[in-house]
């Protein structure tokens, strides 16, 4: 697959190169000294903490600091205030679990929009149900893929259907797996200065290190996330990031109550808190940390890519463009939003009949035959994720001819 | 009668027969006069009867109705007038009491024992929403040994999943005009309910002073009850009213709607506060 086009990453990113050094030092480390008392030391505070020869042994380690470290460097790439607390656990649905009980604390009725995970929307939608809360979703799906709403109408739908079913919270994705962007800010900022709004969860896994919702303005009290994907840390780690102080008590009460009941159970999020204070009792079983060491290593390459490439999200964008012109003549038709609300993920459809007919593994194997790796839907859907770095021309061509065989 | 019949002229004829007829009609008339009150009567008595029908099934109230009527049976048999005068007093009071109850309206005065039937209904699996105004007066309201265990009740509660949103009205020396926040002598109160998930608003006593009705301790169990209570100066129970009558439930949230448009949130404060954010 090395010499073919890699755009999967909306479903699972490429291991970025620093995440491939650590965990390739990592396991060295732990090949040689198993769960010795450095380990444990390195754990806790980093590579730097351990004496000399031990760091000359593992310098693929350079960039671990330590979980608290790490979690300080993720509040950066979110653009979090410092004193922000962040969670780290092994699944982003025990985050989510949290979040929806955050939700339904404060709120009878949450609005959510059809360009949800719906996985995440099954999980709400079982919280609302135990509690008797109601779950309210706006239709915007068919509008934005098909290029008939901008930001402004998005706003002024989300605003009116907030208002008619007495909605008092929002759960959003801030880019949708389909690739839709909204406008978070302008979304919470609108339906605030007519409304009562208790809660907002962003849900951020297509966002992240891609196209970069900027959560210092504080229009959010949780942002969710994973590592897996657009930052590249390959294996999978949840990631919740709190949004403003104000939600800071409440969502350390909650997690507390949740973890103490057993609700919420996942050793990783209990380890790392452990890692990065006393005051939490570590799990009672053994843990695996390599997520918190390519996470590391990854969020290094996003780091320098971010001071090298600043116009990267640019790039995804202008080759977003590109394919459209390369593949709208070759038996393929993309679903193009508004250009406020595209992001670095094409959707397109089969035109013929018999194509949108194939089962998704087939479809998916076809273009991996051409060497391309997308994701594919039932229907004859196809995901298409846009690399950081301009299309060369023979990537086009070589994209164009995929499509083209496969139509 | 009967001579008139036969030798008075017509005219005196037709005057006799009418007396006559009006006689019979009088008669007829207290007859079902009579019949009616009769009917009354019975009727009164039949509902007697049937007392004890409607509550066999209720076999907790059966049973207490059976313990009064076997105990007043047993005071008829006392003799001494004093007893019986001042029984007489003490059973009408019971009886008033016993009426407030069969109107849904229970009254704890003096006592903290209401407290048990508040976190009752708290704990009740039916109960999904739970309002309530706490007339805040002294620093120590609800930070006593029971108030703490009620408001663990509170928390309980939230963490289950019932949505709890409070309206607190808080005197001017405990937040005070041109605060942000309320002293830190009542803040750590509010901020434990706010970081237990219940929605938690304020609001200055003396911004209330045109509203009528609103200044009280209330809670609403969802639509099924409301709870007033009222407190003396330090903060200690005078009286707690429940009552489970849908006209008061009704009009308790009108009040309480009323009241929360002049209510902040707590989490807007804490925005507006310096580093809120």
């Amino acid at each position: 697959m090395s010499e073919g086009l890699y755009l999967d990453t909306a479903r699972l990113g490429r291991m970025s190169s620093d995440a491939r050094r650590a965990v390739h030092a990592f396991t060295d480390l732990i090949g040689e000294e198993g769960g010795s008392l450095y380990s444990e030391r390195f754990l806790r505070h980093g590579l730097a903490a351990c004496p000399t020869p031990f760091r000359d042994r593992y310098p693929g380690l350079t960039s671990w600091a330590g979980v608290g470290e790490l979690k300080s460097a993720l509040r950066g790439l979110v653009g979090t205030p410092s004193e922000l607390p962040v969670l780290l656990a092994h699944r982003s649905a025990v985050l989510m679990r949290l979040a929806a009980r955050l939700l339904f604390h404060p709120c009878r009725n949450v609005l959510v929009t059809d360009l949800g995970w719906p996985g995440y929307h099954d999980i709400l939608s079982d919280v609302a149900r135990r509690t008797g809360r109601t779950v309210t979703v706006v239709p915007l799906r068919d509008r934005t893929l098909g290029g008939r709403a901008g930001a402004h109408e998005v706003v002024e739908e989300v605003r009116r259907r907030y208002s008619a079913a007495k909605c008092d919270g929002l759960f959003l994705p801030a880019v949708s797996n389909l690739g839709v962007r909204l406008p978070l800010e302008a979304i919470v900022r609108s339906v605030e200065a007519d409304h009562e709004v208790r809660f907002v969860v962003v849900d951020g896994a297509q966002d992240f290190c891609h196209a970069g919702a900027d959560l210092g303005a504080g229009f959010c009290d949780l942002y969710l996330s994973g590592c897996h994907k657009w930052l590249g840390a390959y294996h999978p780690l949840g990631l919740a990031c709190y949004g403003r102080r104000r939600s800071v008590g409440v969502i350390e009460t909650t997690l507390g109550h949740l973890a103490a009941t057993g609700e919420i159970d996942d050793p990783l999020l209990r380890f790392s808190a452990h890692l990065e204070s006393a005051r939490f009792e570590p799990p009672a079983e053994t843990v695996s940390v390599v997520p918190l060491i390519t996470c590391r290593g990854a969020v290094e390459d996003e780091t320098r890519a971010r001071a090298d490439r600043p116009g990267r999200q640019n790039h995804r964008l202008d080759n977003l463009r590109a394919t459209v012109d390369r593949v709208r003549s070759t038996g393929w038709e993309p679903l193009l939003p508004d250009p406020a609300l595209r992001s670095g993920i094409l959707l397109l459809r089969a035109e013929r009949p018999v194509v949108r007919g194939l089962p998704p593994d087939t479809l998916r194997s076809a273009f991996q035959d051409a060497h391309v790796a997308l994701t594919a839907y039932p229907g004859g859907y196809v995901r298409v994720s846009m690399p950081d770095r301009l299309w060369a021309e023979d990537e086009l061509v070589r994209l164009e001819a995929a499509f083209r065989s496969n139509a | 009668m009967a001579l008139v019949g036969v030798f008075a002229p017509p005219e005196a004829q037709v005057a006799v027969l009418g007396a006559f007829v009006s006689i019979l009609g009088g008669l007829f008339l207290a007859y079902m006069g009579q019949e009616a009150e009769r009917e009354r009567r019975r009727v009164e008595q039949l509902e007697r009867l049937t007392v004890p029908l409607t509550l066999a099934p209720e076999h907790d109230l059966f049973e207490q109705y059976l313990a009064v009527c076997q105990a007043l049976t047993e005071l008829a048999s006392q003799d001494d007038p004093i007893l019986k005068e001042f029984a007489g007093l003490k059973l009408a009071s019971l009886a008033e009491q016993v009426r407030g109850l069969a109107g849904g309206v229970i009254e704890f005065s003096a006592t903290e024992t209401w407290r048990t039937v508040y976190e009752k209904l708290l704990k009740s699996a039916d109960l999904r929403e739970y309002r309530s105004v706490a007339w805040v007066r002294a620093k120590g309201y609800w930070q006593d040994q029971p108030g703490r265990q009620s408001m663990a009740a509170n928390f309980e509660a939230a963490h289950r999943g019932v949505l709890i949103e409070r309206v607190v009205i808080l005197r001017d020396d405990l937040w005070p005009k041109n605060d942000l926040l309320p002293t830190d002598e009542i803040r750590p109160w509010i901020e434990e309910q706010h970081n237990h998930g219940l929605w938690v608003a304020l609001v200055r006593e003396s911004d209330l002073e045109s509203e009528s009705g609103v200044l009280a301790d209330v809670g609403l169990y969802g639509d099924r009850a409301v709870g007033i209570q009222d407190l003396d100066e330090r903060a200690r129970t005078v009286r707690f009213t429940l009552s489970f009558d849908r006209q008061t439930v009704r009009l308790a949230r009108d009040r309480w709607d009323r009241l929360y448009l002049f209510a902040t949130p707590y989490r807007t404060l804490l925005d507006r506060s310096e580093g809120g954010r």
